[in-house]
């Protein structure tokens, strides 16, 4: 029970907004509209004065315009670059692999992290014009849970700054190099910031959404899915045909003739005194989940909100009737990435989602029809209800969470 | 003892999986703790496997301390025969190296391969060296890319960063520049402490 408390609360925990990650943090700031503050730091013999304000300059105004103009969901991407005329020696361990990655960071970096947390970290080398120095970074894929790291000389253009720190994000490489360096762009590729050397900067710092286009917005959505938990797709799902989530202990969604219906055939219960009545009647979009609640006066609560799924398979906006009897809950969205994963949907009441609240388990199938519903019954003494659905597999994957304000 | 055996396979499980575990930490230890010198930089370095041949290279960019040891020992590579050590000695000390090693690369402004006589180029106009200045402008109108440079980079990117820096003149076109050169080659005069080319 206890394990299931502590998903409930993790779960609870990463829906909140501004999460932060090693690297920068996510804000939903609006409808499909998310903000990325990435934090970077500049050491090294190279940085000089102004570097900090430059880079930052560069990078907000590409990075910024190419998320603004992606047709959805909108990022606003803000830079928060620093920098330090400490650690000019760098001493790199081992080769060059995936581990390696782990030993800059936990040996290497650990000064520099107490120093800058949370932050991504770029080794600006000393060069002079014309100096031909060879940058890299981690990918965000390889420096999942860490910070990002990167090497750029002094002299880097806006075009190498923005291409580096993009792969920071989890921008992909999109050409390739024989072995004697010789660069081939993949096709259709060609004049995006991910590939091709021919872009002008200047061009670049003007508009970059000619350079950088959704695929590119993609691969850093999904590493800050990957390390947020969130689920930044939107607009409707694509959904066709039967619909199926799980068979055994959870929520089947079937569409018919348009409608995606949530079945409800089975339910369990954990505790005393409690139990379950929801009514559930869920399409795709904009559709309505009714729960009623017997106990929900005693509470003495009028207002539930639910923040955005973390993951998105289930996500909306619920409140509580006038009479406070009621629970309506709009789903937003709904969609099935996982044909396997298990729902369960789980009841907990109490002052607060920590040790002491009463935790009501259920997870239930029942048959999909329209007007089913789950009827919650709260111990008199409770002070806030809690009511959430979980869709999860292993880790705890927040769906659909909405309590009562005290 | 029949009645033993399972103890001592259980045991000499044991013993198997420590010895696996101990062999695992002493191997991690030593890969990650081996001096790696700037002879196994260079000679090392594998076109295939850029990443690691760059890491391993900045391990001596990075690590200023050790510039001097890295642009010393990588002269003795700068006649090679095999592009790819003759590249990884010269980019160590294009980045490792200071204006007293300008002579050792001088005779490469002349080298067959365009990509590496413009690298050079591009370090010695830095070093005081004016016969890089025809080398950059050659580059000038070139569609060739740097190599191995990530993200990709024209090569007339050194030319463009560096013929107005240390000349200030803001000549556009290779014609121009080569107009610029034909008059002033004879007289031109490199100042060290202002790092600048004038008549």
């Amino acid at each position: 029970m206890r394990y299931i408390l502590y998903i409930v609360l993790m779960v609870i925990l990463g829906v909140l907004p501004g999460q932060v990650w090693a690297f920068g943090t996510l804000s939903n700031v609006g409808s499909d509209h998310y903000k990325v503050d990435f934090n970077l730091t500049l050491i090294g013999p190279g940085v000089g004065p102004g570097h900090a304000e430059v880079w930052k300059r560069w990078l907000d105004s590409v990075w910024d315009t190419a998320g603004m103009a992606n047709e959805c969901p909108k990022i606003n991407f803000e830079f928060h670059v620093d920098s330090s005329d400490a650690f000019d020696e760098f001493d790199l361990p081992g080769d060059y692999t995936d581990d390696t990655r782990t030993r800059i960071h936990s040996d290497a970096l650990s000064g520099l992290q107490e120093s800058f947390p949370d932050s991504s970290y770029v080794y600006v080398v000393d060069s002079d014009p014309g100096q031909y120095y060879r940058g890299w970074a981690n990918s965000a894929e390889g420096s999942f849970g860490q910070s990002g790291w990167s090497t750029m000389d002094a002299g880097s253009s806006a075009r190498t700054i923005s291409h580096e720190v993009g792969h920071l994000m989890g921008m992909d490489d999109h050409y390739s190099e024989n072995a004697e360096g010789l660069t081939t762009v993949d096709e259709g590729w060609e004049g995006n910031l991910a590939a091709d050397g021919r872009i002008n900067d200047s061009d670049l710092v003007n508009d970059s959404s000619k350079f950088i286009d959704a695929r590119v917005l993609s691969e850093i959505i999904e590493a800050i899915e990957h390390q947020t938990g969130e689920d930044l797709a939107c607009g409707k799902p694509d959904i066709e045909g039967e619909m199926v989530w799980h068979h055994d202990t959870g929520i089947v969604a079937t569409d018919v003739d348009g409608d995606l219906l949530v079945e409800l055939d089975y339910i369990e219960s954990e505790g005393d005194g409690s139990d379950f009545l929801v009514t559930g009647s869920v399409n795709p979009i904009d559709s309505t989940l009714t729960c009623t609640s017997s106990i929900c006066n005693s509470c003495g609560c009028t207002t539930c909100t639910i923040d955005k799924a973390t993951t998105g398979y289930v996500s909306g906006i619920a409140n509580w009737s006038e009479d406070g009897n009621t629970l309506i809950t709009t789903l937003n969205w709904l969609e099935s990435q996982w044909p396997q994963e298990t729902v369960s949907m789980f009841f907990s009441c109490g002052g607060s989602a920590t040790q002491d609240t009463a935790l009501l388990s259920s997870t239930f199938i029942q048959s999909g029809i329209i007007g089913t519903s789950w009827e919650v019954e709260f111990p008199d003494d409770v002070a806030q209800k809690e009511f959430s659905s979980k869709n999860y597999a292993g880790t705890g994957i927040g769906v659909m969470n909405f309590h009562t304000n005290e | 003892m029949p009645t033993k055996t399972p103890q001592r396979i259980a045991a000499f499980f044991v013993v198997i999986l420590i010895f696996g575990i101990g062999v695992y930490i002493l191997s991690d230890y030593f890969r990650f703790n081996r001096e790696v010198t700037v002879s196994d930089v260079i000679e090392g370095f594998d076109g295939s496997d850029l990443n690691n041949s760059f890491y391993q290279l900045d391990k001596y960019i990075l690590s200023p301390s050790k510039h001097a040891e890295a642009a010393q020992n990588a002269t003795a590579y700068l006649g090679s025969s095999d592009p790819e050590i003759l590249f990884a000695a010269v980019y160590l000390i294009v980045n490792t190296g200071d204006a007293l090693y300008a002579p050792y690369l001088v005779p490469l402004l002349s080298h067959d391969d365009v990509l590496l006589r413009t690298v050079v180029a591009g370090r010695l106009i830095g070093w005081g060296e004016m016969a890089s200045i025809p080398v950059l402008i050659e580059s000038l109108d070139s569609d060739l890319m740097l190599p191995y440079a990530d993200p990709p980079r024209r090569l007339s990117e050194l030319a463009q960063e560096a013929l107005p820096y240390y000349t200030k003149q803001d000549y556009i076109s290779r014609n121009e520049w080569q107009q610029w050169w034909s008059q002033v080659k004879e007289q031109l005069i490199w100042n060290a402490s202002t790092q600048q080319y004038g008549l």
